[in-house]
């Protein structure tokens, strides 16, 4: 056995802009063990709902994470509504999953070319944001706000896509598609890109689902579970089905992420082409009383948002599991025995959003 | 919009780490815990199996913040645990990773224990 | 194994023009829509009914119906337009160009004239 050595990874580092702390106790170049603290910036925002209005609370779910934003207010608000039972509007419920779909894109994005940058592929990295800046354009139009949407709401959304607009973005967002297929052939096929992730971080299937890693982390490694498949929104009338990986290692969650934007792009067709006419929003009646899960499927997996309401305006408690702090046990997991240099792609293959991990 | 129907079990703390155990042996999958502290604890423990979500209520008093962890059935949930630890200031027995209290670097210690203070008006608003 | 499956893509970015902008000299116009910043349109018009404060999530608009003043706090709005679909007046539009950046923090204040008084036809 050789001699132990504790190297210090976080929270500022070059490859991982996130708050995490990482204790990383080595042998030689080999990792035997990773002691996570976070709590940098826990910002106490379950426990700002307790005096905020819950209509208001909306903008505050938003902000919990600047990636997932969309898809936060839109599990706040199916979470209240399903205590006030509430129905919402056909057509508000087809826009939310637009909406949700086109910040998925974003995130996945997002996080390939954070990972290409990783792995020390620059122009990779360049290129991926190049088609996210035009897909973050069109979020801008549909929705007026280019990271925080600031559309949803309690009883549906607060602004209507026209069809003229409607038609425009599915003509950008076909164009987009053909940009992003040559990307995510880089990631798929260049041997550079290969031998940084094939076989690294390896989750077994067991371990994955008996650690309760959630989203591409769990279905990389080969467990097709999508909260999508409790059909919220509309997802039941869509066509689609969860998008599953064998291996369990650090490409195969990657391949997940790239073919889940194939995946999105597909079901924004889908919903526009199903989307009715009709009001996209429905007055709230009263304050929400009882307690209620609402679980939604994020980019970065599964997020579950307990309500609780006792009748007054402002709720009694408010919590928010996110994708993140579900996918840090299997994390520590993956990250035994692997190599030093190979720690920042690990971390970054569970897509980790620290400040999503700390309300 | 499809409202999901969820089961709901209330529990005696002392009981739980054996019905958890039959949970993790029948598949269940651990989806969450949560804590939440007003007059007196109350730990929701929430598992999913094929598309079925059943939660468990173990509320106890808060002279007496002790509460068996849950880690020998799921080992996962060290990190749940850790937090209500750091947030709450309970105390978890034969957590099997104990990061005693360092899990998060807050600023207070045991910042959700405290009862919010009564609502005060926001400033803003319109005044005359 | 493939390598170098990057060339082609590479290849038709040179052909191509930056996709970049000069910015600051070449600015993008703001989509129709967008929510860039809030603006007190017209305080002339304005009854001083405060709906805008109230509903204001951030509570960044103080409204003050004695003094016919009208406060926004910039660094606490969070442009989400919850004003501007509830003013009755139409006073306050948004803009879709950004706020530009701070160097301290200052609230923003309009004062409505007071009216001049109508003259008696007699």
């Amino acid at each position: 056995m050789g001699q132990r050595t504790i190297i210090p990874f976080g929270p500022q580092h070059p490859v991982l802009p996130e708050p995490i702390h990482l204790d990383l106790v080595m042998e030689d170049e080999k990792v035997v063990e990773a002691i996570p603290s976070i709590g940098f910036i826990h910002r106490g925002l379950e426990k700002m709902a307790e005096k905020k209005d819950f209509q208001e609370m909306a903008y505050i779910a938003e902000r919990i994470c600047g990636i997932c934003s969309f898809i936060h207010s839109m599990g706040y608000c199916q979470a209240i509504e399903a205590l006030l039972k509430l129905e919402i509007p056909k057509r508000a419920e087809y826009l939310r999953v637009i909406w949700s779909e086109m910040s998925r894109i974003h995130s996945h994005l997002l996080w390939l070319g954070l990972t290409a940058d990783a792995f020390g592929f620059e122009s990779l990295f360049m290129h991926s944001w190049r088609v996210r800046e035009k897909l973050l354009d069109l979020i801008e139009e549909t929705s007026g706000g280019r990271v925080i949407f600031g559309v949803c709401k309690v009883g549906g959304v607060r602004r209507d896509v026209d069809a003229e607009t409607l038609r425009r973005a599915l003509e950008a967002l076909a164009a987009l598609e053909a940009e992003y297929r040559e990307i995510a052939g880089v990631f798929s096929r260049d041997a550079s890109v290969k031998r940084r992730m094939t076989g690294i971080g390896v989750l077994p299937k067991e371990d994955a689902r008996a650690l309760g890693a959630v989203g591409p982390t769990l279905r990389g490694s080969g467990v097709a579970w999508d909260a999508r498949r409790l059909q919220y929104a509309v997802y039941g009338e869509l066509d689609w089905a969860p998008i599953t990986e064998e291996a369990g290692d650090c490409q195969a969650r990657c391949l997940v992420r790239i073919r889940e934007i194939f995946q999105s792009f597909d079901l924004i067709r889908q919903a526009a082409g199903k989307i009715s006419d009709g009001p996209v929003a429905v007055k709230v009646p009263g304050n929400p009383r009882g307690e209620y899960f609402a679980r939604l499927e994020q980019p970065r997996g599964e997020v579950v948002y307990y309500v609780k309401g006792n009748g007054t305006k402002n709720l009694q408690r408010f919590r928010v599991r996110t994708p993140t702090f579900a996918n840090l046990p299997p994390l520590l997991k993956i990250l035994q025995g692997c190599e030093l240099s190979d720690v920042p792609v690990i971390v970054l293959t569970i897509d980790p959003c620290i400040s999503c991990a700390e309300r | 919009m499809m409202i999901e129907e969820q089961f709901w079990e209330t529990l005696d703390r002392a009981a739980l780490p054996a019905r958890v155990g039959t949970l993790a042996k029948e598949g269940w999958r651990l989806v969450q815990i949560c804590g939440s502290c007003h007059e007196a604890f109350e730990i929701l423990y929430s598992f999913d199996k094929d598309d079925r979500f059943l939660s468990l209520r173990v509320a106890f008093s808060k002279d007496d913040p002790v509460l068996p962890s849950i880690t020998e059935s799921y080992f996962g949930a060290f990190s749940y645990e850790n937090e209500m630890q750091d947030l709450f200031g309970l105390k978890l027995t034969g957590l099997k990773l104990n990061f005693n209290g360092n899990f998060y670097r807050l600023a207070k210690k045991n910042p959700f224990l405290d009862t919010p203070p009564a609502v005060a008006p926001a400033p803003g608003g319109v005044s005359s | 194994m493939p390598h170098l499956v990057i060339a082609k893509l590479l290849t038709k970015s040179a052909a191509r023009k930056p996709s970049t902008r000069l910015y600051p000299a070449e600015k993008r116009a703001p989509p129709k829509g967008a929510r860039g910043r809030l603006v007190m349109k017209q305080i002339e018009t304005c009854v001083f009914c405060g709906v805008c404060g109230k509903k204001c999530p951030t509570r960044a608009i103080a409204v003050k119906r004695t003094d016919k003043t009208w406060e926004l706090d910039r660094l606490k709005c969070i442009v989400c337009g919850e004003c501007v679909e509830i003013c009755p007046k139409d006073c306050l539009a948004m803009e879709g160009e950004h706020a530009t950046a701070f160097v301290a923090k200052k609230i923003e204040t309009h004062v409505q004239k007071p009216k001049p008084a109508a003259s008696d036809p007699t």
